[in-house]
């Protein structure tokens, strides 16, 4: 987060312990995007997401005054999100059934890409073990350390590194075979 | 072929919540504020400038407050105890004064007795 994005996360921190209402609504525009997109990739499923995103904000609500700075603020949202959609799904017992095309658009511009490996990959990500499903969202969606991700799932790194290489292992191997043995 | 993380990192990016997702939760909000548990609302309070102010002024008033009182308690305490003892220190000498006189009371009398038990046995030689 740059610097003067924490300012502005933490200014408004401030004005919502003072009371300002609306200062709740710019920590919600700033963030809605990295939390329901969390809760997307992980459940597949966009009404489920957007309630669980509405969850996490009432709880962030509720745990203001424990909220430190823009950065834990960051950290808080992705660590509840993240227990959250596992508590959910191993609540409901299964995944979303959503297919590629019903996801929304990307918030940033999209690149070229193959439609049909893109919902090959899709379905496969959603076909992952639970931790290494939201290990592989929290590093590519957020692009995060692995440290970091340690951190948020409340696991050991190492834990995090094994999950993840036998995720891309495994999507690996598996496109590979349905590209009939074209190497990705 | 893109290798495989710039595969996932296109198909991981972020996206946007419905129209309207904010509003829809600040409507909820409005409708039914979570309750809030004594702890966090005097966290909360404690976050604004102002207020943290007026309680740190309070918890000093407070603890001055409670000082005085328990030194002026204390105070009192001591000289109810210098009370006591002077008192105490008095009805001793008292005893003692009193228990000196019979002493000497008695010794007169035991020297009286012997002078006459003494006077008569002369008398009788």
């Amino acid at each position: 987060m740059s610097k003067a994005a924490e300012q502005s996360v933490e200014g408004s921190l401030a004005r919502c312990a003072g009371g300002d209402s609306s200062a709740f609504g710019e920590i919600v525009r700033e963030h809605q995007a990295m939390v329901y997109s969390l809760a997307l990739h992980f459940l597949r499923s966009p009404s489920m997401a957007e309630d669980l995103a509405q969850e996490v904000f009432m709880e962030l609500y509720r745990n203001l005054s424990v909220i430190k700075s823009g950065t834990h603020l960051k950290f808080w949202l992705r660590r509840v999100t993240c227990h959250r959609s596992i508590d959910r799904v191993r609540r409901k017992g299964t995944n979303g059934t959503l297919s590629l095309d019903d996801v929304p658009e990307p918030a940033a511009a999209e690149q070229a890409h193959d439609p049909l490996l893109e919902a090959k990959l899709w379905r496969l990500v959603g076909s992952l073990p639970e931790k290494s499903r939201m290990a592989v969202i929290l590093r590519y969606q957020e692009e995060m350390e692995l440290r970091e991700i340690a951190e948020v799932m409340e696991i050991p790194v190492n834990t995090v590194k094994s999950s993840l290489e036998r995720a891309l292992a495994l999507l690996r191997g598996k496109l590979a075979r349905s590209m009939g043995g074209v190497k990705v | 072929m893109k290798p495989l993380d710039d595969q996932l990192r296109n198909l991981l990016r972020r996206r946007e919540p419905p129209e309207g997702f904010a509003e829809r939760l600040l409507a909820r909000l409005e409708a039914a504020p979570p309750r809030l548990t004594f702890a966090q609302r005097l966290s909360a309070l404690t976050r604004r400038p102002v207020l943290r102010w007026v309680m740190v002024a309070a918890m000093v008033c407070i603890v001055t407050v409670l000082g005085v009182v328990r030194y002026q308690r204390q105070q009192r305490l001591n000289a109810q105890a210098e009370q006591a003892s002077r008192e105490a220190i008095l009805a001793l000498r008292i005893t003692s004064t009193e228990l000196h006189t019979a002493l000497e009371r008695a010794q007169h009398a035991t020297m009286q007795a012997l002078t006459d038990s003494k006077n008569s046995k002369q008398e009788t030689e």
